[in-house]
């Protein structure tokens, strides 16, 4: 609505971005955005809107408390490290509450119900965060679940899976492994569970104008049923051609990793024992080397939770990956060598075959996917064409 | 020895300018000039540069030239204090806000005989230079057509935000990128250009991405120049002619020939040993020549002036704009009550 002033947390980001540019062009509200750090092409695009962008971090109370002050609504995306997406979220809450804003959108993930999903996932079913990145997105929805007992706050929390749409990584990264050659855990029979950034954004429109939507939890799926088989296929026709996407069964995936383990296990160790007699910057690749190890791993899992995030925190800067899909993980190098293999999480999603329920989401809210799968294909063809990844 | 000034102690002067500066046998960093104090500081002190200070004025009174890498806001004045102190000076683009103030600045380096040089590391390019000099000798027939792609992410880090402030940086990638692009269509066709269209995405803020036409009056010749802030483009330059065509990569170190009539393609190279490969190598050699014109008055720099015409398209450009929008950015715009 026009007149309305929205605070949007985590603007430099995928989702962050188009909801910027679509509450600014499309429903004409007065936007500011915080973004944790104006350089690339995200802000680059960012800069194109007519909104006030702010550079700057959710941990910054005064800083929030001051952004947040004179505006309406907020929806918070931002995340990041443990400290960022769970702190963060208390800071913007806060903010929010003592600002008396009317509504705030809190978008979490999908990931809290863990990745390898059974059946049908519905809002109450029960948590299992299986990766850092959904655990810490688990514990900021607690932290949001707390505000609406305590505070005159009610947010709403969006539980998305994997946001599709140009600039998505859920695209990026794809189109990189099928131009490498890539895998897919059980021929990729398992649901995508995807919504398209577009009609995440309605529901989060929906969601700041509708009272119904005040401190309830929405799962958001788009309707077609997709897998990630026929994703991969999509994306694969736009790409041209590429190595064939190959196959693996679980019993192969456990057989590479227990290669994977025996690599990681002996030869890490005997590297940084030549380090130390050999390099100057000990310190830094001796650190990416332990924490790859099991026996590192080992000592990682048995930690209380909180010194586990301090501990991804301190050995990787940007924060342990989250629970996108990493480039240049582990290649087959018995077979194919420039094979690309997918993280654990991803192989899981890729043969999980259950789904999540749009339901409440369009019985509480009134909406409907506006974007349809082979509609949003060939939006994507065209804009992989402009990027130059075609 | 030369005594030299660099004001603006952003990244571009970090890792291009100062490092193109210390390589010259002529000429000693004298100040490092930066109103951010720690970090005029900071960068003095890893430089091994003589001083820092905050404020320029305190400074031209001891040195003989300044290179100016202040965000394009301040261009223009730091270039007038130091043309009358009697300073050459090396600024990087644009001389100024406007085509105008441009001009008057010109002039009075001019009246004064003071050295004026702008940065167009491109003119250093081998490829751009090998399709000029094949276009010239007449190797691809008559021009017809000339293209220009050049985008990056512009994914350094930036000490200030200057970029997406209007006020500080003028303008989005047509004022970044656009005089880069325009000063090789300058210098190659040589001849009066016209803006024939223009587009840009901007939506009340800085554009992101471009699309230029522009024609040469007197060849005919079609230009088409795209530019980009936010995307990784193949940065490229094509001549084609009647007989054939000169392509190479924006920044490339060679060119290639394809003969129509012949049908045969050729990778040509640049005659000179050590051609300027990467960025930085182009800078340091835009330094050299400077820093040269300024110890035996001769002008083997690219003048100040040539800025001025640029900056004109620059605003016919804007003054013609129309919107760029994409399929995907204009899906969903609709408000979303007019759609539930």
């Amino acid at each position: 609505m026009a007149g309305t002033t929205v605070f949007v947390t985590g603007a430099g980001g995928f989702v962050g971005s188009r909801l910027a540019h679509r509450l600014a062009l499309g429903e004409e509200m007065d936007v500011r955005a915080l973004v944790h750090n104006i350089s690339g092409a995200n802000s680059m695009r960012l800069g194109r809107l007519p909104i006030e962008i702010e550079e700057g971090s959710v941990l910054d109370r005064e800083r929030v408390a001051d952004l947040v002050s004179d505006c309406d609504a907020v929806v918070h995306c931002a995340h990041g490290d443990a400290e960022t997406t769970i702190d963060g979220t208390r800071t913007v809450l806060e903010a929010a509450e003592q600002a008396g804003v009317e509504s705030f959108v809190h978008v979490s993930s999908a990931a809290v119900h863990g990745h390898e999903v059974d059946g049908e996932v519905v809002e109450s079913s029960p948590l299992d965060p299986d990766t850092d990145y959904a655990r810490r997105k688990a514990r900021a929805e607690k932290v949001v679940q707390r505000a609406d007992e305590r505070m005159a706050l009610s947010p709403t929390v969006f539980r998305p899976m994997i946001v599709y749409g140009p600039h998505s990584r859920w695209v990026t990264t794809p189109v990189e492994q099928l131009r490498q050659g890539t895998v897919l855990a059980d021929g990729g029979v398992g649901a995508l569970n995807q919504i398209h950034v577009d009609n995440l954004v309605d529901a989060v429109v929906l969601a700041l104008n509708d009272p119904a939507a005040d401190g309830e939890v929405f799962l958001a799926v788009d309707d077609d049923t997709v897998t990630w088989n026929q994703y991969y296929a999509a994306l694969g026709e736009v790409l041209g051609e590429h190595p064939p996407v190959k196959s693996l069964s679980w019993r192969e995936i456990r057989l590479k990793e227990k290669t994977w383990y025996l690599r990681d296990s002996v030869v890490p160790p005997a590297r940084l024992f030549a380090y130390l007699f050999t390099s100057t910057d000990l310190r830094e690749r001796a650190f990416s080397e332990i924490k790859e190890t099991p026996w590192a791993k080992a000592i990682y899992r048995s930690l209380p939770e909180r010194l586990q995030d301090a501990a991804v925190d301190l050995v990787s800067p940007d924060g342990g990956g989250g629970s996108l899909p990493a480039s240049g993980s582990n290649g087959d190098s018995a077979t194919d060598p420039n094979y690309e293999m997918p993280t654990r999480n991803v192989l899981r999603m890729q043969s999980a075959t259950g789904t999540l329920s749009n339901e409440k989401l369009k019985e509480t809210l009134g909406w409907e996917p506006r974007v349809s799968f082979p509609e949003a294909m060939d939006l994507l063809a065209e804009w992989m064409e402009y990027e130059e990844l075609v | 020895m030369l005594q030299f000034a660099i004001i603006g102690a952003g990244t571009v002067a970090q890792i291009r300018y100062i490092p193109a500066v210390d390589e010259l046998s002529n000429a000693n960093l004298r100040w490092v000039v930066d109103v951010d104090e720690r970090r005029a500081k900071s960068v003095a002190e890893e430089s091994g540069a003589g001083g820092y200070a905050t404020d320029y004025e305190d400074v031209l009174g001891e040195v003989d030239a300044a290179i100016i890498t202040t965000p394009p806001r301040f261009h223009e004045e730091i270039a007038e204090a130091c043309i009358r102190a009697g300073v050459d000076v090396l600024t990087e683009k644009p001389v100024a806000m406007s085509s105008e103030d441009a001009e008057a600045l010109v002039s009075l380096a001019d009246e004064r005989g003071v050295h004026y040089a702008i940065s167009r590391q491109y003119r250093e390019s081998p490829a751009c230079r090998l399709l000029k000099l094949f276009s010239d000798n007449g190797a691809v027939g008559e021009r017809e057509r000339f293209e220009i792609r050049f985008g990056d992410e512009t994914n350094w880090e930036f000490a200030s935000n200057y970029r997406l402030d209007e006020r500080l940086s003028g303008g989005g990638v047509l004022t970044d990128k656009g005089p880069h692009a325009l000063d090789v269509v300058l210098w190659i066709l040589d001849e009066p250009i016209t803006v024939e269209s223009y587009r840009d995405d901007s939506f009340g803020g800085l554009e992101a991405n471009a699309e230029i036409e522009l024609a040469s009056t007197a060849s005919e010749t079609v230009v088409d120049v795209e530019l980009s802030a936010s995307r990784n483009l193949t940065n490229s330059v094509r001549m084609v002619g009647t007989r054939g065509e000169i392509t190479g990569e924006l920044g490339g170190v060679t060119a290639q020939l394809h003969d129509f009539e012949t049908g045969d393609r050729t990778v040509v190279s640049p005659g000179e040993s050590n051609p300027p490969t990467k960025p930085y190598e182009r800078m340091a050699a835009q330094v050299r020549r400077f820093a040269e014109s300024v110890s035996t008055g001769t002008v083997s720099y690219v003048p100040a002036e040539t800025g001025v015409t640029v900056s004109r398209l620059v605003e016919e450009c804007y003054g013609s704009r129309e919107q760029l929008t994409n399929s995907w950015e204009a899906t969903g715009m609709e408000p979303v009550s007019s759609v539930f």
